[in-house]
């Protein structure tokens, strides 16, 4: 990560009132923080009131791997006039083999990743999230699913029957 | 850890719960109304409905039939309940009779539908869908499309991809012209085209994939432009076919294939482009170096473009076409240089011969701010040892073999 560049540096404050230090290119993955920077270019110290220290550098670290990544394939693209397919296929493998490992945390950090994407608007890693928490419930009973995610059933014996008779098909076995 | 946490999925934000549901089939998505009072409704809000094949069949052959029935009588039942906007319905499938698809499209009509993807064999497109006036984004895959007599057209259409689809000559210039924002067009098309006409006033990107014998472009904001055809078909008696391409002078990037090539190099003069490219800067060319004509049209073509800055050539033979490249270079030392802002020469499927070291000798000689010539798939020493004798207009030029 070192760089000699005088690129501008943003501090990024976690709830918990721990500091980040990260450079512009890296914040301004982060939609809603590039707004900020485009109303008030000066600003150089950003609260975030709604993420905590450890999902918060996590957050970071996303933004840094996919900068870093982007940063690579264009200077590739320049050197050569245009990226070579093979090349550029293998990093888009590494890259999603590092968003797989990445993903690797247990269902209450990945919705407080959900959340930290979906307030910080970072689109990729909120397609990931996204991605991630639907994969977990596909192919699951609704039993798997609320033991998964801890979802206390409410619904009464009535309630569910009601819904289960309204689309039989839905709740067919399928096996 | 639990007492501390519990239940954090289900009180994401409904939008992120939604779109969690969007990554599921559909049958399973329905299925979390069961989790909990708070998942009950989620669904119906569902912004994103996508049926894939898979959706509606896990089973046997003997079951499919049933099953189609089954899943078509759901998908009906959740078009009923399903309330609010649906901005993107997507169905990709080989099983569902046209009328049950229409009922649905004309559904989509009511929700401010704003993508629709269909790839569904010899299907034909159903009124409705022509009354979605909220689209941005369509794509169509295998579909029949006949325009209703009173199309008013999609005042709201950025975006058209159309695979394998049917569409007459008239049809097709309508639907493009009464599109006024479109800025996106692909086409793979299935049947062939005599005259292909697109004018448009906003389209930035034209891709297409197919067969016209001629083709008559108004469209003054095209940027990005890629032609390639299965073979050459320009028909003479259309007259040139060069000059179709003063419609082609905002144009950034430009790729056309060697069938086009041919076309081009057939009709009309030859010797002059009409016009000038102001703004091109990236050429993807195949070119038959053994064909004068179309060597000079490639030259031509780049001696129109004074900011050119890539050129990629895909050459396919390669003999003497010496003469024409000293023509040129000696025409090029009169003016400014013939690449004024060329930075990176491509060429790959070459074999060693004079006609390539002519025109990498060109390049390197009328370059001057050239940075790398790239030379594909060179089976021999031979050129790099000619080529590096010749002395190079910029310094900076750096020869790769690859």
């Amino acid at each position: 990560m070192a760089r000699s560049s005088t690129e501008n540096m943003i501090t990024l404050m976690s709830s918990d009132g721990e500091e980040f230090m990260v450079t512009e290119k890296v914040a301004r993955e982060c939609t809603t923080i590039r707004n900020m920077l485009e109303d008030d270019c000066v600003i150089t110290n950003i609260p975030l009131p709604n993420v905590t220290s450890d999902i918060l550098s996590m957050v970071i670290e996303y933004c840094m791997e996919h900068v870093a990544a982007a940063e690579k394939a264009a200077a590739e693209t320049a050197e050569k006039g245009s990226s070579s397919a093979p090349a550029a296929a293998k990093a888009n493998k590494d890259l999603e083999e590092w968003d797989k490992a990445f993903m690797n945390v247990d269902v209450y950090t990945l919705c407080d990743l959900i959340l930290a994407a979906n307030y910080l608007n970072v689109s990729g890693l909120l397609d990931l999230t996204i991605q991630t928490a639907a994969n977990l419930i596909k192919g699951k009973s609704p039993e798997q699913i609320r033991k998964t995610f801890h979802i206390q059933n409410d619904l009464s014996l009535e309630e569910e029957e009601k819904i289960r008779s309204q689309t039989p098909w839905a709740f067919e076995k399928s096996e | 850890m639990e007492a501390k946490y519990g239940d954090l999925i289900s009180d994401l934000p409904g939008l992120v719960k939604e779109k969690i549901l969007g990554h599921l089939p559909i049958k399973e998505a329905i299925r979390t109304s069961i989790l909990s009072s708070k998942w009950r409704q989620t669904w119906v809000s569902m912004p994103e409905i996508v049926i894939r094949n898979e959706d509606c069949l896990t089973c046997t052959k003997n079951e499919e039939l049933i099953l189609s029935t089954k899943f078509i009588q759901f998908m009906d039942w959740v078009f009923g309940v399903h309330n609010g906007s649906m901005s993107k319905f997507s169905i990709c499938s080989d099983h569902f009779s046209s009328k049950a698809v229409n009922r649905w499209i004309l559904n989509l009509s009511r929700k401010q539908v704003q993508q629709i993807f269909i790839s569904l064999d010899r299907y034909k497109m159903p009124s409705g869908f022509f009354m979605s006036h909220t689209l941005t984004h369509v794509y169509l895959e295998k579909c029949t499309v006949i325009l209703p007599a009173k199309f008013n057209g999609f005042k709201m259409l950025q975006e058209l991809g159309m695979k394998f689809c049917i569409i007459s000559e008239d049809h097709f210039e309508k639907l493009v012209s009464s599109s006024p924002r479109l800025e996106n067009l692909s086409l793979e098309l299935f049947n062939d085209f005599y005259m292909m006409r697109i004018c448009s006033r906003n389209l930035l990107k034209f891709d297409f994939w197919g067969e016209f014998k001629s083709i008559h472009l108004d469209a003054p904001r095209l940027a990005s432009v890629c032609i390639r055809k299965f073979i050459p078909t320009y028909d003479m008696r259309n007259g040139s076919l060069v000059n179709n391409l003063e419609s082609l002078k905002e144009v950034e990037i430009l790729e056309i294939n060697k069938h086009f090539v041919m076309d081009l190099a057939k009709g009309g003069p030859i010797n002059k482009l009409p016009i000038k490219f102001e703004k091109l800067k990236q050429i993807k060319i195949e070119i038959n170096v053994e064909d004068p004509k179309e060597v000079a049209l490639a030259l031509n073509l780049f001696r129109s473009a004074p900011l050119l800055e890539h050129v990629r050539i895909k050459a396919y033979s390669g003999r003497a076409i010496a003469s024409v490249v000293s023509a040129c270079s000696s025409s090029a030392t009169t003016g400014n240089y013939l690449f004024e802002y060329l930075k990176t020469f491509a060429i790959f499927n070459l074999t060693v011969s004079e006609s390539v070291l002519s025109l990498v000798h060109l390049v390197l000689i009328s370059a001057p701010a050239l940075k790398k010539v790239v030379l594909g798939k060179v089976d021999s020493s031979l050129l790099l040892n000619r080529l590096s004798q010749i002395e190079k207009l910029s310094k900076e030029a750096q020869i790769i073999v690859c």
